[in-house]
């Protein structure tokens, strides 16, 4: 359609003028992943055995670190305010904001994880189901960030709140994705889980817009 | 272990709690009251 | 049911809830201590203790009562605020607002009250299966609730987003009552059904049922203080408001 094509195009232009930004999530992702061999010991069964999580967490955090970002600046010029009022559905703004928004910040840690996980120690045979899972789970975890972040919209220093907020909410989404790993790892049967991460999915594609358009609307009444 | 200890514990932890939600809410209510006879003195109504 | 709408809009009004309050929130209050008291004498020493698990399942009369409410706290404060959002009617707004603490209290009593049942029974005070971790959950949720309340500045704007994320997180309720059944847990089956027999003995039920109720009871009374706190406060400047707790002149 033409107007998400308009949409997509606007806010990936806004996205392109602050490129240098997309990297902080994956150096800080990257990070992360420094900090566990050094709290944990370099000893590489020890850290091949929570390879799969500590990724997981790495992505959690460093979106939820950047998810203050998705209204944050149409919100300071005005523009989100526009945008309500534009004959645009509202939740068709949100989903191009939130499809830009993954494009930017969770793709490019999505890209590097395959060095997070030989940093890590992470046994071959599990890099796919990491991959799976991580890509469903990041989606994910932005569509449920875009609803968190539209109610702290007006809030001062509203960070860490954020956070707090979305992370009982991504409980779900890291229980299925990590747990796939480490039923890979156990050799026990681990798509079950990615299939009902793609239902969360094909729901949340349409319900997360919905909802964060509802909660935008009630912010910025 | 003596069982009864445990049972202290958890019917203690019960008894704080519901302690703590009948006297907050009641300390709450005398400082709302305690506001409004303020602001009566400072202004008088909006 | 004419009767009925006309009720509750009158007591919606903010003088009105403030009376209705005043007037049922003590007598809620010692109907719940009273079965409180009642309830306690019999699970501690009216019934006979377990021949499986000893003394230490007298916790299952608190823990029981406390889960319940954990969950239809939750359940009640998700239903009010899409009356809130729907309907933007204040009075349930605060009903809304007022249900959280409370219903985190609750969750937490369940927590505390499992840990230490856990600990004779299954050897440990914690551990990460499905229902412990979604209950766990359900207290990071209303700790959210309550912590956007009290952020934003506009009240009512505050109601309707906490309200919101209440919405939201109410996904978690069936997640705790179902993983017992979905997932292999260390945590019992059910054990009282709604509809069907239970499986446990009626000699050691009557107390649970009590306690249940006084359980609920409580809710009420506190529910309705709460809510005449956060009435009062949203209401301060009002004629009303300094007529009635004003300084007699």
């Amino acid at each position: 359609m033409a107007e998400f094509r308009a949409l997509l195009r606007r806010d990936t232009a806004l996205m392109w003028q602050r490129r240098g930004d997309a990297a902080q999530p994956l150096l800080f992702a990257l990070m992360v992943c420094v900090m566990f061999p050094l709290a944990l010991g370099s000893e590489p069964t020890r850290l091949a055995q929570s390879a799969g999580a500590v990724i997981w967490v790495a992505h959690l955090l460093a979106g939820l670190l950047v998810l203050d970002n998705l209204y944050r600046s149409d919100l300071e010029d005005g523009s989100l305010e526009q945008l309500l009022l534009a004959p645009v559905p509202l939740p068709l703004v949100i989903a191009s904001k939130v499809l830009v928004h993954w494009l930017t910040t969770a793709l490019p840690v999505l890209l590097v994880t395959p060095l997070l996980a030989q940093m890590l120690f992470l046994p071959d045979g599990l890099l796919p189901v990491l991959m799976l899972g991580l890509t469903v789970g990041s989606l994910l975890m932005s569509l449920i960030g875009a609803v968190v972040a539209a109610l702290t919209l007006g809030i001062r220093r509203s960070g860490m709140l954020l956070a707090l907020m979305a992370l009982p909410l991504y409980v779900p989404v890291l229980v299925f994705g990590a747990g796939s790993v480490w039923s890979a790892a156990q050799g026990l049967p681990w798509l079950g889980a990615i299939w009902l991460m793609c239902a969360g999915l094909a729901l949340l594609l349409v319900l997360a817009p919905w909802a964060a358009a509802t909660a935008l609307r009630l912010a910025l009444s | 272990m003596n069982h009864w200890n445990y049972i202290l514990m958890a019917y203690g932890a019960f008894a704080v709690l519901m302690l703590w939600d009948y006297a907050a809410p009641r300390r709450a209510l005398g400082q709302a009251m305690r506001a409004i006879r303020l602001k009566q003195r400072r202004g008088g109504p909006a | 049911m004419n009767k009925i709408i006309l009720w509750f809009n009158q007591t919606g009004s903010p003088p009105r809830f403030d009376d209705f309050a005043t007037r049922w929130a003590g007598p809620s209050f010692l109907a719940a201590m009273v079965l409180m008291a009642i309830g306690i004498y019999g699970a501690l020493w009216a019934v006979p203790a377990d021949y499986k698990q000893g003394d230490s399942f007298r916790i299952l009369y608190i823990h029981v009562p406390a889960a319940w409410m954990s969950l239809s706290i939750f359940v009640i404060m998700a239903i009010q605020s899409v009356i809130a959002l729907v309907w933007r009617i204040k009075l349930c707004e605060l009903l809304a607002m007022a249900s959280a603490p409370i219903g985190a209290l609750f969750t937490a009593v369940t927590l505390i009250s499992g840990a230490v049942w856990g600990k004779p029974t299954w050897g440990t005070w914690w551990t990460w299966d499905p229902r412990l971790t979604s209950e766990l959950v359900l207290l990071f949720l209303y700790l959210g609730v309550i912590g956007l309340y009290a952020a934003i500045d506009d009240r009512r704007a505050a109601a309707r987003a906490a309200g919101f994320l209440a919405i939201v997180g109410v996904v978690n309720v069936p997640i705790v009552h179902f993983a017992v059944t979905w997932w292999n847990t260390l945590h019992q089956g059910e054990t009282i059904r709604l509809i069907g027999p239970s499986k446990m003995d009626s000699s050691m039920m009557w107390p649970l049922l009590v306690l249940l109720a006084a359980t609920k009871l409580w809710y009420i009374g506190s529910l309705l203080v709460r809510a005449r706190v956060l009435n009062l406060q949203q209401e301060s400047r009002k004629q009303w408001a300094l007529e009635r707790y004003g300084e007699v002149k």
